[in-house]
């Protein structure tokens, strides 16, 4: 799947493979390898538990946000088709296999389920107490805040790096969204969203506002 | 190089499946490289020298598995095995590197080149340090999987700085990544002293943790 969609790109001139780059539109692009990120995962998580996964988050929802408006998806108002295209690619950039369960535009909400690749690896580390993929949340809530105009967020409930577990679960939207979803669905996980969130939320203020929105240098 | 890209493909060695992609038995993924620059910018920014530290420490390991699984067979060179890991860090798009000395004997080596997620970093918001811990880490990986000792690198200069055209990273056991540095510009062998020492304060920390026991 993965040659035939870069065969077609490459026709259109969308992804070009230079001398030791390769470009997605006006994106450049890496390959990276999984157990690199699952293992820095795992050390960053231990040392600094209050910051690491939410800055991951936060860089992941900006780079959400740019996928919206790199490649010239503006263009769509309704953003559920969207989260659509931007599932297709998790999974042609290998980042595990997703569904949308369920998307409401009205709300600006989104439950996603699916197995995330890093995930799995960080189980055959080192299996976590808790959820460890703050990047799709954050891809996810990156694009439907460009649309919304409303401070999105996600949380994971349950995760595949978890003993047992096999499939993980984000939840996505705003706040409040978020933790009535849980309260009404996943009460055992209030505290975790709770935790998540507000390290999330501290991390932001102390980037100051305007940060995700800055054009750079 | 999608020529070089399509062969690994065609030769089953890069398989791409929806269970995502596999470069031999290392699974891959897709990053946007500016994902890569913005969370390494923020995260040094709040982890600081630590942060670049485990970054270093995690790529060397990987550099170390890399050449056990997928480097040159070819053992009678450091630089054969350097030359492998330079085609890989192409390949996949992490930037563009040539040897500039390597010394089997002493397991050290002198790599200039150009790193895609240092460039983006530049692009983004420049940077007062060298920034690629990345590259550093995969090439003493490989220099540690050679000599079966412990190595380091310091990067001298980083394209990620302003009027910076080319990243060099010095590669070695700690007394010669020093010595070399020393001669060749003097200026920065405090910043490189300091950062081995900020590494080896990284792996004594990661040491003392039982929960990270195994990681590295």
């Amino acid at each position: 799947m993965f040659m035939d969609t870069i065969s077609r790109y490459m026709a259109s001139r969308y992804v070009r493979f230079g001398d030791g780059e390769i470009w997605f539109g006006d994106l450049r692009c890496t390959f990276n390898f999984i157990p690199i990120l699952a293992r820095e995962f795992i050390i960053n998580n231990e040392l600094d538990p209050e910051r690491y996964s939410s800055i991951v988050f936060l860089a992941a929802k900006r780079a959400g946000y740019d996928f919206v408006t790199k490649h010239a998806i503006p263009l769509v108002k309704n953003w559920t088709p969207v989260i659509g295209i931007g599932i297709e690619w998790l999974s042609l950039y290998g980042h595990g296999l997703f569904r949308s369960v369920k998307a409401d535009r009205e709300n600006g909400f989104l439950l996603l389920s699916g197995r995330s690749n890093i995930g799995q690896e960080i189980k055959g580390q080192k299996p976590s107490t808790d959820p460890t993929d703050f990047t799709l949340g954050g891809l996810m809530a990156g694009t439907m805040e460009y649309y919304t105009k409303k401070p999105t967020y996600a949380v994971e409930i349950s995760c595949v790096a978890q003993k047992d577990v096999q499939e993980c679960v984000i939840v996505a939207g705003e706040r409040k969204t978020i933790k009535s979803y849980i309260e009404k669905f996943a009460p055992e996980k209030m505290e975790w969203a709770d935790k998540s969130l507000d390290r999330i939320e501290a991390v932001e203020k102390e980037l100051g506002e305007g940060w995700f929105r800055e054009e750079p240098a | 190089m999608f020529d070089l890209f399509k062969r690994y493909v065609d030769e089953g060695y890069m398989k791409l499946s929806d269970e995502g992609f596999w470069f031999g038995k290392e699974r891959m993924i897709f990053y946007y490289t500016t994902f890569n620059a913005r969370e390494l910018m923020l995260n040094s920014k709040f982890g600081g020298s630590r942060y670049l530290a485990t970054k270093f420490i995690v790529s060397r390991k990987e550099g170390q598995l890399l050449m056990q699984q997928h480097g040159a067979q070819d053992m009678s060179a450091l630089a054969n095995l350097i030359d492998s890991l330079i085609k890989i860090i192409n390949l996949l798009g992490i930037g563009k590197l040539r040897i500039v000395e390597s010394d089997s004997k002493s397991g050290f080596a002198v790599l200039s080149g150009t790193s895609n997620a240092a460039l983006e970093r530049k692009a983004e918001s420049p940077s007062d340090a060298p920034v690629d811990f990345v590259i550093g880490g995969l090439i003493a990986g490989t220099v540690s999987y050679y000599t079966k000792r412990k190595a380091y690198a310091a990067e001298t200069k980083c394209v990620a700085q302003n009027g910076v055209e080319e990243c060099t990273w010095v590669v070695g056991n700690k007394d010669d990544i020093l010595n070399y540095i020393k001669d060749s510009a003097p200026g920065k062998t405090e910043a490189a002293q300091k950062t081995i020492e900020d590494i080896e304060a990284a792996e004594n920390e990661i040491g003392s943790r039982q929960s990270l026991n195994g990681i590295i």
